[in-house]
């Protein structure tokens, strides 16, 4: 077979297939020279093109690059670029807000990913601001004739901080994995419209580091430290808590904060309300 | 070689084979190892997969009147490589151990 012949050929066979005509070309272009090559390198025509092998693995080659959604849109055409222009024209009322309610979509995935990993830290950082609280409550309460809920202010603070401070190895494992699962989303959506080695590769056969989680792991220091911290505060607690039966509203509560003109409470404890509230 | 097992060696060879300096397609097949059996129409997609995975650059140059397209490794592409050295004693460790399995 010629080269000419084989060439066109194999465009009839991608413009059949329906490809982009990017793709075609970039085909064409890839096997026009390989042929070229093959010549300058002494074979005759026909054996130069005989080693490029059936026209079905030359089509099946350059199928298989084309992303899906750029080979939907070209298996749409009708083969008149004036007549595509039209369709796409008065069709526009129904694939314009298809497509941006998928952008939308894909959009809100993403940024979700993202703000649960802002909320992971955001709870270790109210964790660690409870201990400050905490800290500020003692001093405010013994200055003000409120030790002991001072005292259980602290208590709580401390074992808050305790348990922020274990947390923030499992926050960051949390974080890798919730980051890792962004990039993998991100990935997928790229291999929508261009395919690349690592795309395939983590869709089929699963890349080993896109796989693997980070377990948590606690550094002696840390453990230490958090748990003395988780101990100490929950001891202080109970022991403040015992001393007045397990009812705080008993305890003088402590006097309002004044902070940039308001007046802030902390710690206040009601009988109507378990909870600890600190504004 | 068993297709599964050629597979995994394919992309590692033609960036080895554009490694030392810039090269075209079918002198990489010319380079690549006999036992791949590379062909355009097995290059062709990996080519394409390694310029978009950015593991490979390419640029046309001109060429006895013609252009000719022309591929060069990235940093990343030498990252590839440079892993792959890396797991090369486990990999010898496998050989090693299916050699044993197998008798020889």
């Amino acid at each position: 077979m010629k080269k000419e012949e084989y060439l066109e050929g194999l465009r009839t066979a991608l413009r059949a297939a329906k490809l982009p005509s990017f793709a075609i070309a970039e085909g064409v272009e890839f096997y026009t020279e390989a042929i070229d090559d093959r010549m300058e390198d002494g074979a005759s025509e026909e054996d130069a093109v005989a080693q490029m092998g059936p026209l079905e693995d030359a089509l099946a080659a350059v199928s298989a690059e084309v992303p899906p959604v750029p080979r939907r849109i070209a298996h749409l055409s009708t083969g008149s670029h004036v007549l595509d222009i039209v369709l796409a024209v008065i069709a526009c009322p129904v694939w314009i807000p298809c497509t941006l309610a998928c952008v939308g979509v894909i959009a809100s995935i993403y940024l979700a990913l993202w703000l649960l990993v802002a909320t992971v830290w955001m709870l270790v950082t109210a964790a660690f601001l409870t201990g400050a609280v905490g800290v500020f409550a003692s001093f405010w309460g013994i200055a003000n004739g409120a030790p002991a809920m001072g005292f259980l202010g602290l208590g709580i603070g401390l074992a808050a901080s305790g348990i922020a401070l274990l947390a923030v190895p499992l926050a960051a494992c949390a974080t890798s994995a919730l980051v890792k699962l962004a990039e993998r989303f991100a990935r997928w959506v790229a291999g929508l419209f261009m395919k690349g080695r690592k795309e395939a590769r983590d869709a089929g056969e699963g890349s080993p580091d896109s796989t693997r989680l980070r377990t948590p792991s606690w550094p002696r220091q840390l453990l230490v430290i958090g748990l003395a911290a988780l101990g100490a505060g929950t001891l202080l607690a109970l022991m403040v808590l015992a001393s007045c039966g397990f009812d705080p509203t008993s305890l003088p509560q402590l006097p309002q904060v004044s902070l940039f003109g308001m007046q802030l409470d902390i710690f206040e404890f009601r009988r109507d309300s378990v909870m600890v509230i600190s504004r | 070689m068993e297709p599964q097992l050629k597979r995994g060696f394919l992309d590692l060879c033609i960036l080895a084979a554009v490694a030392e300096e810039d090269s075209y397609g079918y002198q990489i097949i010319k380079d690549a190892p006999a036992c791949l059996e590379l062909s355009e129409s097995t290059l062709y997609p990996i080519l394409r997969r390694l310029a978009k995975q950015g593991a490979l650059s390419e640029y046309s140059r001109e060429h006895n009147g013609r252009l000719r397209k022309y591929y060069s490794i990235t940093e990343l592409g030498r990252q590839e490589l440079d892993s792959f050295v890396g797991d090369a004693g486990s990999i010898q460790e496998i050989i090693a151990y299916v050699k044993r399995g197998a008798g020889k």
